[in-house]
């Protein structure tokens, strides 16, 4: 695959990665409610880069902006069955960022990684070939 | 905010709201249009997440009449926020579209 594909890739995986921990770590108890909607925010830019990942490598096309991006998850065959699970992961990283209140719990937080950008994941990465990033 | 786009945000939300006509989580839609976006707030019940996933995937019918639309959904219920009404959630300017059919 490309470079900049190859760099997608590893950032969203950093990203997911960064998610997974959030979730796995012991919070200070001061911090009540424990602060899982940061999950939904790290899971939807692990999103975004395997999207940029999957239109960089298929057809060399770097989105504009979200809105953008949005649009070519529903438009895009390769990707048109994320749009659920993308749409779900914007709309919950956008409220996380911007509405005071707003709460996830761990369990809500973990099925946002573990289903919605699995099946990003999957999906992404089986269309490109099954490609892991190599380590840099 | 010219007028036309601001109709364009209605004609969005008026779709959008057939879209969802059958939904019975659904209680309520809004828009609120801005300079190159609209956003649509849809609030439902406590719901599970095939049903939210479904939801945000509806998105993509509006594309096919208005496929350079910028459009951002927002699926909320109650349980997503701590002790704050749904109604302090929407903006105040935005318009509700009623979802039963006209």
């Amino acid at each position: 695959v490309d470079a900049r594909t190859e760099s997608h890739l590893r950032t969203a995986r950093r990203n997911q990665e960064i998610a997974r921990v959030l979730l796995r770590a012991v919070v200070d108890p001061s911090i009540q409610p424990p602060p899982f909607e940061w999950a939904a925010v790290l899971g939807f830019y692990a999103a975004v880069h395997y999207v940029n990942a999957y239109l960089w490598e298929k057809l060399r096309y770097e989105p504009r902006d979200h809105d953008d991006r949005a649009r070519q998850v529903s438009r895009v065959s390769g990707l048109r069955s994320l749009d659920g699970a993308y749409g779900r992961l914007r709309g919950r990283a956008f409220l996380a960022r911007y509405k005071p209140e707003f709460r996830l719990s761990a369990a809500e937080a973990q099925t946002l990684l573990d289903v919605d950008l699995a099946q990003i994941e999957q999906t992404i990465l089986s269309a490109l070939g099954g490609t892991a990033p190599s380590q840099t | 905010m010219t007028l036309a786009y601001r109709a364009t945000a209605h004609e969005l939300g008026r779709r959008f709201a057939e879209a969802v006509r059958g939904e019975p989580a659904v209680r309520g839609l809004w828009v609120t249009s801005h300079r190159d976006y609209v956003e649509l707030w849809l609030v439902t019940e406590s719901t599970d997440a095939d049903t939210e996933r479904r939801l945000y995937g509806l998105v993509s019918r509006l594309y096919e009449r208005s496929p350079d639309a910028n459009v951002r959904l927002y699926v909320i219920s109650p349980d997503m926020f701590q002790g704050q009404a749904i109604d302090s959630v929407i903006p105040r300017r935005a318009e509700e579209i009623p979802l039963t059919a006209s």
